[in-house]
C-alpha cells in the first residue's frame, strides 16, 4: 500500500486566500497575517483622519501615533503582498479605472472653471416690462455725466434678498462708469478705515475729494445711492423758489390731497435747494443765477399787477418758469397775463375724458406712452414717460408769442375722447338757463329760474358730475402741458462736401440766459397722493414725479437729471370673480387629470 | 444622430405604453394644479397677480416624480438582461445615454406644456408681467432637465429600479436642501460655494429667474450640472465593458 501523503490543508479565512486556495495554491501564515495588518493600517489611518478632523491639528498623539502605526502595516503588507499587489495595479482593469478617474476629475475640473468664469463675467437681461431691476434712465444719464473719481465702500454685507440686490445695483454702479470704484470692507478687519468715516453699522461712503455722503445700507434705494452722488460730486445747489401769498399749494403742507411735501423731499433728493418767496416781502424775484427756477402752484387768488410786473422782469432776464394753473372749478386763477406773450394761455375750461382717465373718472384725464399722448421730447423721455394723469384740469393753447423766437411745443395731450367744458368757480351756475330748465320751463312747470350768483338748486344739471358735453363745449385731444423757450435748437452746420461726416454741432453760448417756461393745467398732479406711490422698494415716485422732476431739472439746466427715475410696478391685480374661479378649477383639478387617466387607460384597453 | 433618434424614439414609446408615466403626469398635474388654486385665490386679488409663488413648488413636485420617470431607464434593462444587447450593438455609450435622456426631457417638457394653463389663466383674467413668465417657465425646465440627468446617472448604478428611484430622490434632495449648510447672513467663500450648487436658490420667489431676470449665471450652472451628470452616466456605462 502506498504511502499516502496526506496534505493538510488549512482552511483558508480570507478571500484571497479562498481564490489562492481554489487554484491550488496555499497561502502562507506570513501573508494572512501581512493581509490582516492591511485591514489593520487602514483602519488606524482612518481614526487618525477622524481626530484630525476634530482637534484640527496634526501635532496630537492621538493623530501621530495612529497615522504613523497605520503607515507602517500598510507598508509591510505591501512589501509581503508586492507581487500580488503590482500585478492588480497594472491589470487592464486597473488601467481602465485609472483613466476613468481621470476623466472624471478632469470632467469635474472643467465644470468647476467654466462656473467661476461665468460667475464672475456674466450679463443679465431684464425681461420685465419697466426693467424693474435695472438701472433707471436717470441714474444711467448721471453715471455717464460724471466728470470726478468717486469712491464707494461699502461697509455692510448682505443679509436678505433686498439688501443682495442694493449691493449688486453698486457694483452696477462701478461697471456703468470709470470714475467710480467700488469695493467690499470688512468693518471689523478694517477699522482705521472704519473709525476714518465714522462708520458704526452697515453703510456705504460716497467720497469724492473731500465731500463725503453716508448712506445706511439697508434702507436705501437706488435714488439715495444716486442723490449721493449728486452730493458729493457738487458743490453748490441749484435753488429753486416757489411762490406763496397767492393761495398756492405749500412745500411744508404733508396732507395727501393738498401738500406738496413729497415734492420738496424730491428736490432735496436730487440736490437742489427748494424755499419759499413771497413778492409782498421782496420788490423783485431773484436773479436767474440765484433763483434757477420759479414755481407757481396752483394759486386761488389772481395775483397783483406788480407781483405779475415782478415775474415777467424775472423771466425777460431769462429767468425760468413752471406754472401749475387749475380751473375756476378747483377756485384756480389763470397766470395767462405772464404767459400769455410767450405764446401759452389757459382758457376757464375743465377737461373731462371719457377714455383715459385715473381710476375711471372722468375728471382726471390721464396721458400713457401706448398711446403716443407725449410728444417726443427729453422731458417726456422720448415718448417713454410712464402714466401721467391730471386731477381736473385746464387745457394749454398755443397762442401767437409777442416775444420774439419763441419756439412752443405741446408735451402732452389728453385722449381725443375728451372735451372740455366751462369751467365755473364751485357755487356758481350759468347764466343761460340749462336745457333741462328750459324744458322744465316748457312742460309749465312753474319753477323760478336761478339767479346768477347763488348756489343752485339740487337738481340743476351744474351739480351733476362729469358734466354731460354740451355743443358748445370743444372736442379733444387738448394739450395740457406745453413747454416754450427763445432759445433757438442747435442746427448742425451743412457738411464740407456732400458724403462727408457731419461735424459736431456748435456750442452754446454759456453766457447767454435763455427764457424757460412749463406751463400745467393742473397743480394736483404734483400734491403727495399723486407724487408717490407704494412699491416693492418702499415709496416710489409716480409718473406725475418723473414728469415734475424732469420740467425742474430741465428749467435748472441739469440735463443729466432728466429721465425716468424710478420703476413704479404697475399693479398687477387679478381679481377673479365666481365664474372665473369655476372655470379655472374645472380645467386645473378635474379636466386635465382626467384627460390622463383617459389617456392611459385608452392606451392600455388597445394593448390589452 | 440616428442612433441617438432610435432610441429616443424607442424610449418615449416605452414611456407611453407603460402606466407610469400616466401616473407621474397625474400626479405632478393634480399637485400643482391644487397648489395654483390656492395660490391664484389667495395672492392675485392682493395685487400679486404672477406666479413666482408656483415655480419652486412645482420643482419640488418635480423631486418626486423625476425619480419615477428616470428609475427604469437603464436599471430595467440590467435587471431583463437587454443592457447586454444594447452595449454589444454598434452604438456609442453617450448615443445610449442621450438617447434616454432625451426621451425624458420630452415627458418633462409634455409635463411643464400641461402647466402651461395656469399661465393662459393668468394671461386671461389680468394683465401680467408676461417677462417673469418666460423666466420662470424656462427655469422650471432647466430645473426638470438637471434632475433628469441625475436620475439617468443612478439609473446606471444598479439593476434595481426601486435603489435607483430611492438613490436619485436622495441625491436631488440633498441638492435641494443644499444651503442650509451655510449659515445665514454667513458669506464666506464654503457658504458662497453652497448656496450656488443648491438648486432651490435658483428657482425659488426671490431668484432672478422667478422675478424675470435672465441671467447667463443660471444657464452655465444648469447646462453644466446637466453636462457632468450625464458625463457620469456615460463613464458608467462604459465601466461595465471591463468591469
Amino acid at each position: 500500500m502506498a504511502n499516502k501523503k496526506k496534505r493538510t490543508r488549512e482552511r483558508p479565512h480570507t478571500a484571497a486566500a479562498r481564490q489562492q486556495a481554489a487554484r491550488g495554491e496555499t497561502i502562507s501564515p506570513l501573508a494572512q497575517v501581512a493581509l490582516y495588518a492591511a485591514l489593520g493600517g487602514a483602519a488606524l489611518i482612518i481614526v487618525a483622519g477622524s481626530v484630525w478632523l476634530i482637534t484640527k491639528t496634526f501635532k496630537s498623539v492621538w493623530v501621530l501615533l495612529p497615522l504613523i502605526l497605520g503607515g507602517a502595516l500598510l507598508l509591510f503588507a505591501a512589501v509581503i503582498h508586492h507581487r500580488r499587489l503590482w500585478t492588480a495595479l497594472s491589470s487592464r482593469s486597473a488601467q481602465h479605472g485609472y483613466l476613468t478617474t481621470f476623466t472624471i476629475l478632469f470632467a469635474l475640473v472643467m465644470v468647476v472653471c467654466v462656473n467661476l468664469v461665468s460667475y464672475r463675467y456674466h450679463k443679465r437681461w431684464d425681461l420685465t416690462e419697466q426693467n424693474l431691476f435695472s438701472l433707471s434712465e436717470q441714474t444711467m444719464k448721471i453715471l455717464k455725466g460724471l466728470k470726478k473719481d468717486v469712491k464707494i465702500i461699502s461697509f455692510a454685507q448682505p443679509r436678505d434678498e433686498k439688501s443682495h440686490y442694493m449691493l449688486e445695483l453698486l457694483e452696477e454702479f462701478d461697471k456703468h462708469s470709470d470714475k467710480i470704484k467700488f469695493d467690499y470692507v470688512d468693518a471689523d478687519l478694517a477699522w482705521e478705515l472704519a473709525e476714518k468715516y465714522d462708520v458704526t453699522g452697515a453703510t456705504i461712503v460716497f467720497e469724492c475729494g473731500d465731500n463725503v455722503e453716508k448712506v445706511s445700507a439697508y434702507d436705501a434705494d437706488e435714488g439715495s445711492y444716486a442723490s449721493a452722488l449728486l452730493k458729493v460730486t457738487r458743490d453748490t445747489k441749484k435753488k429753486i423758489y416757489f411762490l406763496t401769498g397767492h393761495g398756492e399749494k405749500s412745500l411744508q403742507d404733508s396732507d395727501p390731497r393738498t401738500g406738496l411735501s413729497y415734492f420738496k423731499q424730491m428736490l432735496e433728493h436730487e440736490n437742489y435747494e427748494a424755499a419759499t418767496l413771497n413778492l409782498a416781502d421782496v420788490e423783485k424775484v431773484p436773479d436767474p443765477e440765484e433763483c434757477f427756477a420759479l414755481v407757481i402752484a396752483g394759486p386761488t387768488v389772481p395775483l397783483p399787477e406788480e407781483h405779475v410786473k415782478a415775474v415777467k422782469d424775472y423771466l425777460n432776464q431769462g429767468g425760468r418758469l413752471l406754472a401749475m394753473v387749475d380751473p375756476p372749478s378747483q377756485n384756480g386763477v389763470d397766470l395767462n397775463a405772464i404767459t400769455s406773450e410767450w405764446g401759452i394761455e389757459t382758457p376757464n375750461e375743465e377737461v373731462f375724458d371719457n377714455r383715459i382717465t385715473y381710476q375711471r373718472d372722468p375728471g382726471i384725464p390721464g396721458a400713457t406712452a401706448g398711446l403716443q399722448q407725449y410728444t417726443s421730447h427729453e422731458l417726456t423721455s422720448n415718448g417713454n414717460l410712464p402714466d401721467t394723469w391730471y386731477p381736473h384740469a385746464r387745457p394749454v393753447i398755443k397762442t401767437t408769442a409777442t416775444k420774439p423766437d419763441v419756439q412752443i411745443t405741446e408735451l402732452v395731450k389728453t385722449s381725443s375722447n375728451s372735451y372740455a367744458h366751462e369751467s365755473q368757480p364751485k357755487g356758481f351756475i350759468l347764466q343761460e338757463t340749462s336745457p333741462a330748465q328750459k324744458a322744465e320751463t316748457a312742460s309749465g312747470e312753474s319753477k323760478a329760474p336761478a339767479k346768477a350768483g347763488q348756489a343752485p338748486p339740487a337738481e340743476t344739471p351744474a351739480e351733476k358730475y362729469p358734466p354731460p358735453k354740451d355743443s358748445d363745449d370743444r372736442t379733444g385731444p387738448f394739450p395740457v402741458v406745453v413747454i416754450a423757450t427763445n432759445e433757438k435748437p442747435s442746427t448742425p452746420p451743412p457738411p464740407e462736401y456732400p458724403g462727408a461726416p457731419p461735424p459736431p454741432p456748435e456750442e452754446k453760448d454759456k453766457t447767454k440766459r435763455y427764457t424757460q417756461l412749463v406751463v400745467i393745467g393742473d397743480s394736483d398732479l404734483a400734491t403727495n397722493q399723486h407724487f408717490v406711490a407704494r412699491s416693492f422698494f418702499g415709496l416710489a415716485p409716480t409718473g406725475n414725479a418723473n414728469l415734475l422732476m424732469n420740467c425742474v431739472a430741465w428749467l435748472a439746466q441739469e440735463p443729466e437729471l432728466i429721465g425716468v427715475r424710478a420703476k413704479e410696478p404697475k399693479d398687477h391685480t387679478v381679481a377673479l370673480n365666481d365664474e372665473q374661479k369655476r372655470k379655472m378649477t374645472l380645467s386645473t383639478l378635474i379636466l386635465t387629470p382626467l384627460l390622463i387617466i383617459v389617456v392611459g387607460v385608452v392606451v392600455w384597453w388597445k394593448r390589452r | 444622430m440616428s442612433s441617438i433618434w432610435a432610441i429616443f424614439r424607442k424610449e418615449l414609446k416605452t414611456f407611453f405604453v407603460s402606466p407610469i408615466a400616466y401616473v407621474a403626469v397625474f400626479i405632478f398635474i393634480f399637485l400643482t394644479g391644487w397648489m395654483f388654486r390656492a395660490i391664484a385665490f389667495q395672492s392675485w386679488p392682493q395685487g400679486e397677480g404672477h406666479l413666482r409663488y408656483l415655480y419652486g413648488n412645482m420643482a419640488i413636485t418635480f423631486l418626486f416624480v423625476i425619480p419615477l420617470i428616470t428609475m427604469r431607464i437603464f436599471a430595467e434593462e440590467k435587471s431583463s438582461g437587454t443592457i447586454e444587447l444594447l452595449m454589444t450593438s454598434p452604438v456609442r455609450e453617450r448615443e445610449v445615454v442621450l438617447g434616454k435622456y432625451l426621451a425624458c426631457c420630452a415627458l418633462c417638457l409634455l409635463i411643464v406644456a400641461l402647466s402651461f394653463q395656469y399661465a393662459f389663466f393668468l394671461l386671461r383674467y389680468g394683465k401680467p408681467d408676461v417677462g417673469p413668465i418666460f423666466t420662470g417657465y424656462l427655469g422650471l425646465f432647466l430645473v426638470a432637465i438637471s434632475f433628469v440627468s441625475i436620475g439617468v446617472f443612478m439609473s446606471t448604478l444598479t439593476r434595481n429600479q426601486i435603489v435607483a428611484a430611492a438613490l436619485t430622490f436622495g441625491t436631488l434632495l440633498l441638492f435641494w436642501i443644499m444651503s442650509w449648510g451655510a449659515r445665514t447672513g454667513d458669506t464666506g467663500t464654503f457658504s458662497e460655494v453652497l448656496k450656488y450648487l443648491c438648486l432651490y436658490n435658483h428657482l425659488q420667489f426671490e431668484s432672478d429667474l422667478a422675478k424675470g431676470l435672465l441671467d447667463t449665471r443660471d444657464l452655465v450652472y444648469f447646462l453644466s450640472f446637466t453636462f457632468l451628470w450625464l458625463f457620469l452616466a456615460v463613464r458608467s456605462l462604459a465601466s461595465s465593458r471591463w468591469r
